[in-house]
């Protein structure tokens, strides 16, 4: 898939961190702006982060304009992306719902269906009886403990194969000349007067006069590297799938009010996630209160699999900012780039922030798709909250 | 008027001191009674001031007072007295007086709570099932105090026997009653559990 | 689930508690600009290791406290009622 290399003296980017983020813009470097000298290191293995311990949802029916167009560009280069890469992505866009158990989300979904409208994303409230022709086993009836009233139905969600999407990357990436080390991990950051000027690695040192962080829920240590303060903190998300079962799940459902949503993936099985572990840790331990919380409320919405088992249950780290909003751009370091504070939600957003960041490395400027979500944002109190659209629903 | 506790009376219902209550006889053996119409007074002082004195009472204990009144330590510098029904208990009014600096608030709280006792010797094992507290004698004997989540309903419980039979009385927030009432009872059906009648203070 | 050991009524799970999560102090809101008060708000440390944080024990005595709690295992020290100080609590 690819190369391994030796470390070389020098690169003209180091991207640090091999999940989506840091794998795809080392490939639009190559593609769009022909900078293939660039080395991508991780401490791990290519998607060992949470780009392969996701739930792979894709949507772009978020609240802000600026999140709707950034969000729904990421979905635009996911539909022709296994062309592109040549490679199997296995993008399926079945429909994506989330319930409204309440009057004040279905004022929120309402909300976020007209802008999503006005940005020209497909989206709408629908009913409970709409709802049970998507997906007839969901229980809409009265006498649950908490009913469904409505949907904000986003037909060009879906799923995709996490993943291939880290492979294909960086197979590509590799094929236009990018170095992908793997077990590399950074240790320091060295700047001279404001600039950067390199990492130290366990393998040794790199000279770079561009480094961009890439490191999600490792953000703030390799940030706290160049000195730079991040409003970001770490909390870990979990996720289980059950056995495969025949297929009879086509939309991805969510619902913020349970907790909870569910998607069936190719194979048949079915995939839980829920909301983020209630306190920050960078522990990766799986707990028994998720698997036991989950379970009662993914019964709330479909009794009828109470005898599925599950198969298995994995954590995975989100660096979660004030605004639900990631961090995309330059720092008060000179060279120094973030792409982070991608929560619960950055697995969608890879092939855009990618193809954004590349530019701003290629050109020095920013891309006014991203230029919302900037660090400075935060010290200038001109906060992005996405938090009606990104708290649950990933 | 008639007041109600939030639990649904079951069975033939009387009044008691303005109360409806269920006058279903006593069942005996592992039983779950409603005696949300005792008097509920709630008390916050210091903790080392006239008030905590005069109570006797640390944080986690319980004991009878010579009314008959039990005082209980349900938190820091925080009591719950219960006492029969249609009393004031007389240390209520004993801490009130004295130092007017003392910042100390008796509160009588018997509306907005419930009280339920669960007593038998088989109550410690429907009450493990439902709170993740160490029930055994060594960690919560009798006249221990302890509030935390039973059923995810915060609950003051005290472990308060009753002739030599384990007991425990449980009181919490009005709303939570009747679903409390009913998590207990659930825990309890592969124990026999029944439903008792209201009875007036014991002591 | 992992326990958390309060200062009042013992180790308990960490669902009876709300995690207000790493400790910093206060400015006097008069007497910083925004952008210094927008710091305190936003920027974290979010250490992987020991940290010191505030938590409220919602279930239980209604009391916030401090813990040292490892975040890297989650592993837990000794909880102080607040006011209290201890030796490995940073000023920031
Ligand atoms: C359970 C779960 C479900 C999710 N569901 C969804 C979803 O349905 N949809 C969605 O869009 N998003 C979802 N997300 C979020 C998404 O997975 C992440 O936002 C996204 O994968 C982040 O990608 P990344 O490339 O920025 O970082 P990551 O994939 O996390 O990669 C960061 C890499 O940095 C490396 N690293 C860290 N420190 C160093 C160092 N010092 N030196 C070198 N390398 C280092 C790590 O080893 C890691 O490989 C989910 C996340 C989880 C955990
Ligand atoms: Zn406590």
């Amino acid at each position: 898939m690819w190369r391994n290399f030796e470390l070389e003296k020098s690169y003209d980017v180091v991207i640090i961190g091999a999940g989506v983020h840091g794998l795809a813009t080392a490939y639009y470097l190559a593609a769009n702006h022909g900078i293939s000298k660039v080395a991508v290191v991780d401490k791990g293995y290519v998607g060992g982060g949470g780009s392969g311990r996701n739930t792979a949802i894709l949507r772009s029916n978020y609240l802000t304009p600026e999140g709707v167009r950034f969000y729904d560009r990421s979905v635009q280069l996911y539909r022709t992306l296994a062309a592109d890469l040549n490679f199997n992505v296995m993008f399926a866009p079945r429909g994506h719902l989330t319930l409204a158990h309440n009057d004040s989300s279905l004022r929120t979904m309402r909300w976020r269906a007209e802008v999503n409208k006005l940005q020209g994303v497909d989206s709408e409230v629908i009913t409970p009886e709409e709802i049970k022709r998507l997906v007839p086993f969901m229980d809409v009836s009265d006498d649950t403990r908490y009913p469904i009233i409505g949907a904000l139905y986003h037909p060009p969600g879906g799923i995709i194969r996490h993943d291939a999407v880290n492979w294909g990357y960086a197979r590509a990436g590799d094929r236009l000349g990018v170095q992908i080390h793997q077990n590399t991990e950074v240790t320091g950051i060295r700047t001279e007067k404001g600039r950067v000027s390199g990492v130290s690695t366990n393998r040794g040192e790199i000279g770079a006069p561009i480094v961009l962080n890439c490191t999600a829920g490792w953000a703030s240590l390799v940030s706290a590297m160049a000195g730079v303060k991040l409003p970001i903190i770490t909390h870990p998300l979990q996720a289980a799938v059950t056995e495969p079962v025949k297929m009879f799940l086509d939309a991805v459902v969510v619902s913020g009010s349970l907790h909870v949503y569910v998607s069936q993936t190719d194979r048949g099985e079915l995939v839980f996630g829920a909301s983020t572990d209630p306190y920050a840790s960078y522990s990766m331990r799986g707990s028994l209160e998720f698997t036991e919380e989950l379970a009662s409320h993914v019964l709330e919405l479909m009794p009828s699999i109470a005898k599925m088992r599950v198969l298995r249950q994995w954590a995975g780290l989100c660096d979660i900012t004030p605004d639900f909003s990631p961090i995309m751009g330059i720092t008060e370091v000179e060279g120094f780039l973030v792409d982070v504070g991608w929560g619960t939600y950055g697995f969608k957003a890879g092939p855009a922030a990618a193809e954004a960041m590349a530019e701003l490395v290629a050109t020095g400027r920013t891309p006014q798709l991203i230029a919302a979500f900037d660090l400075a944002r935060f010290a200038e109190g001109r906060l992005a909250s996405e938090r009606g659209a990104a708290a649950v629903g990933h | 008027m008639v007041a109600r506790s939030p639990i649904r009376a079951r069975g033939p219902v009387g009044r008691e001191h303005g109360w409806e209550v269920s006058t279903t006889a006593r069942k005996g053996g592992l039983e779950l009674c409603d005696l949300t119409p005792y008097s509920k007074v709630l008390v916050r002082a210091g903790v080392l001031s006239k008030a905590a004195e005069v109570l006797g009472c640390a944080l986690g204990l319980a004991r009878r007072a010579p009314d008959g009144t039990l005082v209980a330590g349900t938190g820091p510098g925080e009591w719950l007295l219960v006492s029969g029904a249609g009393t004031w208990p007389a240390l209520a009014d004993e801490i009130g007086g004295g130092d007017p600096t003392a910042l100390t608030t008796v509160v009588d709280v018997t509306h907005g709570g419930f009280l339920i006792r669960l007593s038998g010797a088989d109550s410690r094992r429907v009450l493990e099932k439902i709170c993740a507290i160490d029930l055994s004698d060594g960690v919560t004997p009798d006249g221990a105090v302890f509030r935390s989540s039973v059923a995810r309903i915060v609950c003051d419980v005290i472990r308060d026997d009753d002739g030599g039979v384990r007991s425990y009385l449980l009181h919490g927030d009005r709303s939570a009653g009747q679903y409390l009432f009913d998590a207990v009872l659930d825990a309890g059906s592969e124990f026999s559990i029944g439903i008792s009648g209201y009875r007036e203070k014991e002591a | 689930m992992i326990r958390i050991p309060c200062p009042n009524c013992g180790p308990r799970n960490s669902s009876e508690f709300s995690y207000f999560g790493e400790l910093g102090s206060r400015p006097a809101p008069d007497a910083v600009d925004p952008a210094h008060w927008r710091h305190y708000l936003y920027d974290k440390k979010n250490p992987a290791g020991w940290t010191t944080e505030k938590w409220y024990h919602a279930s239980g005595c209604r009391k916030f406290f401090a813990i040292e709690r490892n975040t890297l295992t989650n592993d837990v020290k000794s909880g102080r009622p607040f006011g209290v100080e201890s030796s490995s609590e940073e000023s920031s």
